[in-house]
């Protein structure tokens, strides 16, 4: 106990996450009497997932993506599609930062790339400051209940569920959340209605244009997802090498010589991901031997024995969660625990799983740990608290958004 | 600090950083081009090989293991990353020293234990695609967790080098 | 003093598989008063078969239930009956296996495994979404390869099939995605794994004959007492044999509740599928002697073969395998 009590405040001191983790599972492993060279298998586990390397591949094209001239690009074209409309930027931003995160994997690049082209753009068409910087910050992690998004994937492989439905369940929730976020933005500025422009079929005809590299990414992905002609991994290769035929060859915008860093950068992201998920690996292991995820559900069906006071359960802890975690720490952590549990109830997994990413993705927004509200606050260079009540009236929005999403099993279960 | 060591120490990094940018190139490319052309062979000639799917997942875990050694010497593990955001820098570093002292010890352990393991399996013989060894392909799980105990140590160090010098340039004042 | 045996199997929790475990495990408690407890991990969740005998290795666990491809590398002899076209009917695998049985559980020794005897899973048979009556009907196709088998890889090789490696556990989706058209499965796993949900045809050919069976480690039997091992290996033989008699109706049962659910059973074109059974005869022949398994077992069941069919009166050309002629002309390049 002395010692579980010490890896937590390790973790709260800033030690990495996999090497906690690695250590509670050694320390379980030392107290049942299991050699510890049983890590180094769970490890190895990572070499026997299916679909895996769709991780790596889709990481890698999403920050070719970003290092590109194609957020820009983005930004035009949803802008001539959309800008006509009364409030017309503020819907361009969510609309760009939504299908941007879909292929950036919310990891905070969003922020990054668009947010440099949408923060200035908005201040400039007269939104108040508070606004944009909540609206940006927001729509970093918006998105992420859409296909190919990393948390997707990720908890597919985690939880052996079909990754092709979540990618289908994800469609109505994810336009939930935008809709309501879209609902938000233009009641606040009622007052300022004015269009960004008036609608011209020029200027859609040249964005399209401009685009046409670009264009068929989403239906190289989902078409070819769903037609059945590639699995998700080999979709995810598709993606990368198109994605890098592109954006280096033909349209030039990344040299050879960035290329290394390139690939480095969105590799940091996904070593530290993976590795994260071969130790966590081990401590379900150990955790399931020890016959954890049984006590957990006793205590739980004493504490609540319908359905939706399960979910209500569910969610306090996802926020409490999400407070402090990540979304790709929690999927790995975490999923393989409730998931049992969940099925007691005859809550669908798939369900689950947009109910999990859903309420994770508040996380972003929360304090103290929240990597959207730390990116803006580097990003746009303000203190963190202005951040966090600039973003609180998007945060409450999301919380409307997830209620129902939780609560309306359909909204995810109806395209399946 | 003398001269020549620190030399060599950044020698040996610029080394390493290149070297792990290398093979995350040459594994991150490979797997793409041996995925697409897997999926071309089997649309267009209806072939494929037994082993591609096996050499894929390996490719992954390698690139998951390398990507962490450079995630470790980048400081880009993740964290739960309060101190940072919080607290003054002078007053994170005990925090932050132990923390990296710690992740340095779990990851000599981890190094340790996975090289008993790979050495257990070199004694049964075990083998991956078809007759490569075991051992050749899961030899990366010691050796990467052995650069990544390398670094949380380096970044310890570190941490106490900064914390000792802030302590100096303290006291004199009081 | 109780030894705790920590056995892994993909066997669901509420599967038939698992009441018979549980039950013998039971029965051991009671009949060792408590000196031996069988522990059982249920639906995977140690990981899969390589991970499971990787933990064996470091005696994390002990035990697990296993197919014979599972062992493809250390004792690549156990999968003589799984040879894909070698049996047609339960008959004739039950008349092989009751002179060859005994010689491959004693293959296990040398492994530090111990053996409780095998269960037949029935035939694998055809499942798909495009009726299959004949050769021409699988070729272009996508014919779902189990990881790793490379017997089943090199069989698909000589066809000239179109394999895709799934590992089982992604088989559903690939179904449902059309990433894979075809399947050769047990009707009892078909069900238990749901996959008969994903399917429209099913052709009663009998591509392979499936067994499973449970190995326990030496090293974690040689704790007990003789006399509790004795009541170890009692229980455990018992539940196997039990399982294996009642196979062949269970087999029965699960393909008609296959077609009771609307499963569209497509009938094989008359000798469509000799053919095929006559390439796949020499195929096998030559990974025998490639080293992949040994020649003399292969030799020795199809005398085993041979012998039965003469004494049930089948014409001895249909049947003979060191027949040349026939092999030696059959070649679907030449088609
Ligand atoms: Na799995
Ligand atoms: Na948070």
């Amino acid at each position: 106990m002395a010692l579980s009590v010490l890896l937590v405040i390790l973790a709260v001191i800033g030690a990495p996450l996999f090497a906690v983790i690695a250590g509670s599972a050694m320390l379980g492993y030392y107290r049942e009497g299991i050699d510890l060279m049983a890590i180094a298998i769970e490890v190895l586990g990572i070499a026997s997932m299916p679909f895996l390397s769709a991780i790596p591949l889709f990481t890698f094209a999403g920050y070719l993506l970003s290092e590109s001239n194609a957020p820009r690009r983005l930004v035009r074209l949803t802008g001539a599609l959309l800008g006509w409309m009364p409030g017309g930027l503020a819907l361009v931003s969510l609309a760009a930062c939504a299908f941007f995160t879909a292929f950036t994997g919310a990891s905070g690049v969003t922020i990054i790339a668009l947010g440099a082209i949408l923060y200035p753009a908005l201040r400039q068409d007269g939104y108040p400051d508070n606004f944009n910087l909540g609206l940006v910050t927001t729509s970093g992690s918006l998105g992420l209940l859409f296909a190919p998004s990393l948390p997707l994937i990720l908890y597919g492989i985690v939880a052996e569920v079909s990754i092709d439905d979540l990618f289908r369940a994800g469609v109505l929730p994810g336009l939930l959340m935008l809709a309501m976020l879209s609902g938000w933005s233009l009641w606040v500025n009622r007052a300022n209605r004015k269009p960004l422009a008036s609608f011209s079929m020029k200027e859609v005809g040249g964005a399209l244009w401009e685009s046409k590299w670009e264009l068929p990414l989403p239906v190289v992905v989902l078409g070819g997802i769903y037609s059945g002609y590639f699995a998700v991994s080999e979709a995810a290769a598709i993606t990368a090498l198109y994605v890098l035929i592109v954006e280096v060859l033909i349209l030039r915008e990344i040299s050879f010589g960035k290329l290394p860093e390139v690939m480095r950068e969105s590799m940091l992201l996904v070593g530290g991901i993976l590795i994260i998920l071969g130790v966590s690996l081990a401590s379900t292991n150990y955790m399931i031997d020890a016959g954890v995820p049984q006590k957990l559900l006793s205590i739980v069906t004493e504490l609540v024995s319908s359905p939706a006071s399960f979910l209500a359960l569910l969610l306090v802890f996802l926020l409490v969660l999400g407070a402090i975690l990540d979304i790709f720490s929690a999927i790995v952590l975490v999923v393989p625990l409730i998931l049992p549990i969940a099925s007691q109830y005859g809550i669908n997994e798939v369900h689950l799983g947009i109910v999990f990413l859903a309420a994770m993705q508040l996380g972003y927004l929360t304090p103290p740990v929240g990597l959207n509200l730390f990116i803006a606050s580097y990003r746009f260079e303000k203190p963190i608290m202005t951040v966090y009540a600039a973003t609180f009236p998007f945060l409450l929005i999301l919380m409307l958004s997830v209620l129902i999403i939780t609560y309306w099993s359909d909204l995810s279960l109806l395209l399946l | 600090m003398p001269d020549r060591p620190r030399a060599l120490l950044g020698r040996l990094e610029r080394w390493g950083t290149a070297a792990e940018n290398a093979a995350l190139v040459l594994l991150l490319g490979g797997l793409m081009l041996l995925a697409v052309g897997q999926i071309i062979m089997r649309i267009f000639f209806s072939a494929g090989f037994v082993w591609v799917d096996e050499l894929l997942k390996l490719m992954v875990l390698w690139i998951a293991l390398i990507a962490s050694i450079a995630a470790s010497r980048s400081g880009r593990h993740l964290r739960i990353d309060v101190l940072s955001h919080f607290m003054p820098k002078r007053l994170a570093r005990l925090p932050m020293f132990i923390a990296e002292g710690f992740a340095a010890g779990i990851c000599g352990l981890l190094a340790w234990q996975s090289f008993r393991f790979v050495q257990l399996s070199h004694e049964f013989g075990d083998t991956v695609l078809v007759d490569t060894p075991a051992w050749v392909a899961h030899s990366i799980v010691p050796i990467a967790f052995g650069l990544m105990s390398y670094r949380f140590l380096l970044s310890m160090l570190h941490e106490a080098l900064q914390l000792i010098r802030a302590m100096l340039v303290a006291s004199p004042q009081q | 003093q109780t030894t705790q045996i920590k056995i892994a199997t993909l066997a669901p929790e509420n599967s038939q598989w698992m009441s018979e475990f549980r039950a013998g495990a039971k029965e051991i408690r009671e009949r060792t008063e408590g000196r031996v407890q069988l522990k059982f991990y249920s639906g995977g969740v140690q990981g899969n078969e390589s991970k499971v005998l990787r933990k064996i290795q470091i005696g994390q666990l002990h035990g697990g239930t296993f197919a014979p491809t599972d062992f493809q590398k250390r004792f690549p002899d156990l999968n003589i009956y799984g040879l894909p076209f070698v049996f047609k009917t339960a008959d004739e695998v039950a008349y092989v296996r009751g002179f060859m049985d005994e010689k491959l559980a004693s293959g296990f020794d040398k492994l530090g495994f111990d053996t409780f005897g095998f269960a037949s899973g029935g035939f694998a048979i055809v499942m798909s979404n495009t009726p299959v009556s004949s050769y021409d009907d699988l070729k272009g196709k996508k014919v779902w390869l189990p990881e790793g088998d490379l017997i089943s890889y090199e069989a698909m090789k000589a066809l000239q099939l179109s394999p895709v490696a799934l590992p089982m556990t992604d088989v559903l989706t690939g179904l449902q995605t059309g990433l894979i058209d075809i399947v050769a499965i047990p009707p009892v796993v078909a069900l238990a794994l749901q996959w008969h949900t994903k399917v429209k045809f099913v052709t009663q050919l009998p591509v392979l004959y499936a067994m499973g069976f449970m190995a326990i480690s030496d090293r974690a039997l040689a704790k007990l007492s003789a006399d509790d091992r004795q009541v170890v290996d009692d229980v455990l033989t018992r539940i196997y044999a039990t399982v294996d008699d009642a196979s062949a109706a269970d087999s029965e049962n699960a393909l008609d509740a296959l077609l009771n659910v609307g499963l569209e059973n497509v009938e094989p074109r008359d000798g469509e599928f000799e053919k095929i059974r006559a390439i796949m005869r020499e195929n096998n022949r030559d990974m025998a002697e490639r080293g992949m398994f040994s020649t003399e077992l292969l030799d020795e069941m199809q005398q085993h073969l041979r012998d039965y069919r003469e004494k049930n009166g089948e014409a001895a050309g249909m049947s003979s395998d060191s027949s040349t002629e026939e092999s030696g002309t059959a070649s679907i390049g030449s088609r």
